[in-house]
């Protein structure tokens, strides 16, 4: 199925034909946006576009079509099958994904029991935003995560935003399936959002290599110990760690011979060392290497990879 | 000759009161079965929402699998009309699904009600809620399997009788 095909099929019939009447490339189309009431969003080329019921593409919302609460509802009808509840703890956690690793982000009146989100009712926002890998953008420093023909307890360091998932990804992609220069390893994701291999009815819509096994919507730390017993990976890859218990879960996950590869928010090591959960993982030096983003240029890119003791491997974007 | 010719007849009108009455007591113990079958269906589909979470048509692709006529085919065709999404919703494709399967079985339009009010309740967030409303489809099929079964022997006598002296009228008639 082409991602036209796969997009095309969540919305409602007039959503649907004002889009079909556009002619857009679906390659260049990153979110559309239905909120109830409100104009019809494209996120088209980096650009904000408005579109007519005919599909004439609008630079201001007169003439806009508007969205109507049916549209949303026929399009959450579509993405959930007709069944929100087999989706009851992506709403909880705000998103969807569906056939081709997009994701819809879904907002309305949240439901709270003892003070914890049970769930989310009358839905009236709806973003699709189109899933697209980055092939090869981890090519360059997949070299730099090796020492002596080993893989190295390796973190990702980034802003939000600015592609440590993408990263993360390809990394996993590169390691799972190997190259002329090194054998491919198997990889365990504990994959806790669905960020990182999207899973649809539990097949990764992304590629994320041949030797790799998805634990999808499982919070990190039971996740890790639980590859570790079922699956015997030798690369475990988690994103964004920063609860206590996450760093206990890596810790033995270091101890059983498991190399890591995770993703943190932060700007620096500096950063992570003032934050008092991950401290002690860069003080006792159990991460070896650390791939520090931009943030300035593309998504993913990397401005510096440093070692445990702080020596820069890769000088990266200036 | 012609009392060949009445006898004939006579005898051919006979064996036309006996088959519809045959026919109608096999209907009405087909009926029972089906209630049965539906019955079934139902709690299989409440576990289906329980404990595997899976959506609607994937249920109703996976129970079609084991389950027989009518009630195959009618599953099967709800997945399909569920998964081609024409913009209608699902309480239409629920309702539609359900006429169809009243016109392959020899369930009522009575026995099929408590399964019409599931129309607006199945696919919700809340699946207590409709496990609930499945309970309660899951009473009223059952109370009316419980009457048929009380009634379904006398029903049988009727029809038989009134079929055997439905014939009988229309031999004085013709005769």
């Amino acid at each position: 199925m082409t991602k036209r095909e796969e997009v095309l099929k969540l919305l409602s019939a007039p959503v649907r034909r004002a889009i079909e009447g556009t002619g857009l490339d679906f390659d260049q189309l990153q979110e559309i946006r239905l909120r109830t009431e409100e104009p019809l969003i494209l996120l088209y080329r980096g650009e904000e576009v408005f579109l007519s019921r005919a599909g004439e593409m609008l630079t201001g919302e007169r003439d806009a079509y508007v969205v109507e609460a049916a549209d949303v509802k026929e399009t959450l009808d579509h993405v959930s099958s007709f069944s929100l509840y087999a989706f009851e703890d992506e709403i909880r956690q705000g998103f969807i994904t569906v056939q081709g690793g997009h994701r819809i982000g879904l907002a309305g009146q949240v439901i709270l029991e003892q003070g914890r989100i049970k769930s989310v009712k009358h839905i009236s926002f709806l973003n699709i935003r189109m899933s697209h890998e980055k092939k090869g953008c981890g090519r360059e420093i997949l070299p730099y995560l090796f020492e002596n023909r080993q893989i190295c307890h390796t973190l990702i360091i980034s802003p939000p935003g600015c592609g440590k998932t993408t990263l993360l990804r390809d990394l996993v992609r590169l390691l799972s399936d190997g190259s002329d220069r090194f054998r491919g390893v198997s990889v365990g994701v504990v994959d806790e959002r669905s960020e990182i291999g999207a899973c649809y009815r539990g097949i990764p819509q992304n590629d994320i290599g041949i030797r790799t096994d998805v634990l999808d919507c499982c919070p990190k730390a039971e996740g890790m110990l639980m590859m570790i017993r079922s699956m015997s990976p030798v690369v475990i890859a988690v994103d964004e760690i920063g609860q206590r218990e996450d760093i206990d879960a890596l810790s033995y996950v270091m101890n059983c011979g498991c190399h890591i590869l995770a993703t943190v928010h932060g700007s620096s090591i500096d950063d992570i060392r003032n934050k008092p959960v991950l401290r002690r993982l860069v003080e006792e030096k159990r991460f070896k290497r650390f791939i520090v983003l931009s943030g300035k240029g593309r998504p993913g890119e990397v401005e510096n990879i440093f070692d445990d003791r702080g020596s820069v491997l890769y000088p990266g974007y200036t | 000759m012609v009392f060949v010719f009445r006898l004939s007849g006579a005898l051919l009108v006979m064996a036309a009161c006996a088959y519809f009455a045959m026919h109608m007591s096999r209907t009405l113990e087909r009926r029972k079965l089906e209630l049965r079958k539906l019955y079934s269906i139902l709690l299989q589909l409440k576990s289906e929402i329980r404990y595997l979470g899976e959506p609607l048509p994937d249920c109703f692709r996976k129970m079609a699998v084991h389950a027989k006529e009518p009630f195959a085919e009618w599953l099967s065709g709800l997945a399909d009309r569920l998964d081609s999404r024409e913009g209608e919703g699902f309480g239409r494709a629920w309702l539609a699904g359900l006429s169809d399967l009243q016109s392959l079985s020899a369930m009522t339009r009575e026995d099929l009600e408590p399964l019409s009010e599931l129309s607006d309740k199945l696919g919700i967030t809340d699946a207590e809620a409709q496990l609930k409303a499945i309970d309660y489809a899951l009473l009223h099929i059952e109370r009316n399997r419980t009457i048929l079964e009380n009634e379904i022997g006398q029903k049988k006598k009727v029809i038989a009788t009134l079929s055997m002296f439905g014939g009988f009228m229309t031999l004085i008639l013709l005769l």
